[in-house]
């Protein structure tokens, strides 16, 4: 049992020193959510080791080839220990991964598993920390910004654009943004050069309007000049994107970057609709709450009740999501990573399932596991940042 | 009126305030045309039937209003300033001229803020303090409004505070910055009946302890009798009579409605197997607002000419009070 239990729970144990208490609450929280998330790793490798078992053909066989002797197949598979019972196989393979060793691939020539996945990893972390970053980062202020407005101006045309971006799948963004940024990229920067010239006009009629309306001319300036600013960054800074491949980080921040953006730009379209789409909702119904109009009773600025009093209750349902959606992304990249030859797990995972090669899929999908587990778990501790009361509740 | 109304010892006047709200049936007057006068450290009690716009009438003083809202006004002074009613004051009036307390502080309280934090927002904000003076003085506040240990309160969660004390961190949080006038709307709902009192007497404390004045706004027509010195009485979106306390308590109103009210109340001295009078009906239709008197469909004294034609302002010669009726309650009938 975890220590959790064994304490008494409720505001009734609670002494006076309050900051330390509150920190020990926190930090129990904490540790009975990390021990049920090992458990649950553990439950995943156990029925997956045993799955794969079930699976029809021999791995060994395959591995070999048609043209190898039984013997050969029989030293093989005495060698990688395969002709134990399988319940031995699996203590074997736990005992390896405690100790960093997932065993070696079976594909020919044979490699140790944990160097494959090592290369792989980083790509694909990279690719997800990037998509949900800048996801987050483009559909906050979008989101906080459209609950303020709603049913204004900017909220309906940020949902106009967004109900356009949630139709819009990861593949064929990917393609599109490989037909435009790629091989048409002297069009695109013209292009962004129009775009630019057209905002700055009508950003200019807009302004000169609403003097003459004498309502303030500040939204106008403010949202043309951002649509020239882009356009005017396209038509200056868009690097050469490579078709396909991925640099290293090691080889240089820019290269590594630009190897990335295409594919990462695809991946977000998505998430940006989805994460504007609910923030703005749970937004809306908190900015309705009494506590934020008692906020601006007491004179606060329209960013202090935003930002310091709205957003933070309003973020559950986003971060939940976030938590989903990076478990989905572990394995869901796969189509962009064949789009654009980056070299990722999702790739591998589905090579060496073709392959038959038990120790790679296995160890690919104790890695999964752990990430998906590990994130869905930092959600949970974040529930309890954001709200003092869930502390409670599970203290 | 009661006696002493010139304009210079008034802190708020209000003429013909009038807020309507954009609802789908279409321009809503919740507040029409209502008159109110609060002289420097009184208190004013509104009371009204739910829907008789007193807290809107409350909220449009500061302009605090859902989106869409819009307030016209013939007058409306504070402290000798004119203030435009049509725009929300400069967020530096919130607070520090006016403050506001609400009326369910279970929710009026941000959850996921400390106690500590909600109370130093203003005083950071409105009068620049740093943030170890701003916790300093939120100490002194929470200690100030009778909560036990303020130090160990200000890292405290408002869920981890009763009702009675929640409201008590409310009322620091409104009379932090000194506010002239002090709006406290249904500041006792959802407290029990003991908890009420201490609320109400703190308040009555820290109004005569900081020279404010208050507008106290409740739908108990006796409990705002032992707390104000004056009570306006709300119907329909209108201050149908201001009198002083005194004839409330007396019960020589005027107003036909205020009448009702006050014989709606059981009365513990009464003779037992007393029968309680009550109002039939309800309030009008905001959207269908009749021609004439609006109380004239469920008053038992109404003529022709009630429905027929608006009674216009009336004063009391002898108690000053303001009403609008045509043939209002004479108290020399109860002597009789």
């Amino acid at each position: 049992m975890t220590a959790t239990e064994i304490r008494p729970a409720g505001k009734a144990s609670l002494p006076a020193g309050r900051g330390r208490t509150r920190r020990g609450g926190m930090t129990r929280y904490v540790l009975a959510r990390v021990a049920r998330l090992l458990s649950i790793i553990a439950g995943v490798t156990f029925i997956s080791f045993f799955l794969l078992k079930l699976t029809p053909g021999d791995p060994v066989a395959t591995a070999l080839g048609p043209e190898a002797t039984p013997e050969q197949v029989e030293r093989l598979r005495a060698s990688l220990g395969l002709d134990r019972p399988a319940w031995e196989q699996y203590l074997d393979w736990l005992g390896g991964v405690l100790h960093g060793d997932f065993g070696t691939t079976l594909t020919q020539p044979s490699r140790p598993v944990g160097g494959e996945l090592a290369a792989r990893l980083p790509v694909t972390l990279q690719l997800i920390a990037l998509t949900i970053v800048l996801s987050l980062a483009i559909s906050i202020p979008l989101a906080v910004w459209s609950a303020h407005r709603a049913g204004r101006t900017f909220d309906r045309a940020v949902s106009s654009v967004l109900y356009g971006l949630v139709a819009l799948p990861g593949f064929v963004a990917a393609l599109l943004l490989v037909l435009v940024f790629v091989f048409h990229a002297d069009a695109a920067r013209t292009a962004g050069l129009a775009v630019a010239g057209a905002a700055l006009a009508m950003t200019v009629v807009a302004a000169l309007r609403s003097r003459r309306a004498r309502s303030s001319p500040l939204p106008p300036l403010i949202g043309g000049g951002a649509v020239a600013a882009v356009g005017l960054a396209v038509y200056a800074l868009l690097p050469d994107f490579p078709r396909q491949g991925f640099v290293p980080l090691g080889e240089g921040v820019g290269a590594n970057l630009t190897s990335v953006a295409l594919p990462v730009i695809a991946l977000t379209f998505v998430d940006i609709a989805v994460f504007t789409r609910l923030l703005r909702g749970d937004m809306i119904t908190e900015l309705a709450k009494p506590h934020v109009l008692a906020s601006r009773a007491k004179g606060m600025s329209t960013a202090h009740v935003l930002l310091r009093e709205s957003l933070r209750p309003s973020m559950f349902s986003l971060i939940t999501v976030v938590g989903l959606t990076i478990g989905q992304l572990i394995g869901g990249t796969i189509i962009v990573e064949h789009i654009f030859r980056l070299p990722g797990v999702g790739s591998l995972l589905v090579a060496s399932v073709r392959n038959g090669d038990h120790p790679v899929v296995q160890a690919a999908i104790f890695v999964i596991a752990t990430v998906y587990v590990t994130v869905n778990s930092l959600i949970d501790i974040a529930y309890a940042y954001l709200d003092p009361r869930v502390r409670q509740v599970n203290s | 009126m009661p006696s002493g109304t010139d304009s210079t010892t008034d802190l708020l006047v209000v003429r013909g305030l009038r807020t309507t709200l954009r609802t789908p049936r279409g321009p809503l007057a919740v507040v029409d045309g209502a008159d109110l006068r609060v002289p420097r450290r009184t208190t004013v009690g509104v009371v009204g039937e739910s829907g008789s716009g007193k807290t809107m009438f409350a909220r449009s003083l500061m302009n605090l209003l859902p989106a869409g809202a819009e307030v016209t006004a013939e007058e409306l002074t504070f402290d000798d300033r004119e203030l435009d009613p049509r725009r929300p004051p400069h967020r530096h009036f919130w607070g520090t001229e006016i403050s506001m307390v609400f009326q369910d502080p279970m929710t009026a309280l941000n959850p996921v803020r400390t106690v500590g934090a909600q109370i130093c927002d203003p005083l950071r904000v409105h009068q620049g303090m740093g943030r170890g003076v701003a916790r300093r003085r939120a100490a002194e506040l929470l200690g100030h409004v009778g909560i036990p240990a303020p130090w160990s309160r200000l890292d405290q969660y408002p869920h981890e505070l009763s009702g009675g004390m929640r409201q008590r961190v409310m009322i620091a949080v409104a009379i932090s910055c000194e506010p002239k006038l002090l709006v406290a709307d249904e500041p006792t709902t959802g407290l029990d009946v003991t908890v009420q009192r201490q609320i109400l007497a703190l308040l009555r404390r820290l109004k005569d302890e900081h020279g404010m004045a208050m507008l106290l706004i409740s739908h108990d027509i006796a409990l705002l009798a032992d707390e104000v010195d004056q009570v306006g009485v709300m119907y329909a979106g209108q201050v149908v009579e201001h009198t002083d306390v005194a004839q409330i308590r007396g019960k020589a109103v005027r107003h036909r409605y205020t009448r009702a009210l006050l014989q709606a109340h059981p009365d513990v001295n009464a003779p037992a197997r007393t029968r309680l009078e009550s109002i039939p009906g309800g309030p009008p239709d905001l959207l269908a607002m009749p021609e004439g008197c609006r109380f004239a469909a469920r008053c038992e004294h109404a003529r022709e000419i009630c429905r027929a034609t608006a009674p216009q302002p009336t004063r009391d010669p002898r108690t000053g009070a303001a009403f609008t009726c045509h043939f209002p309650h004479e108290p020399a009938e109860e002597l009789v």
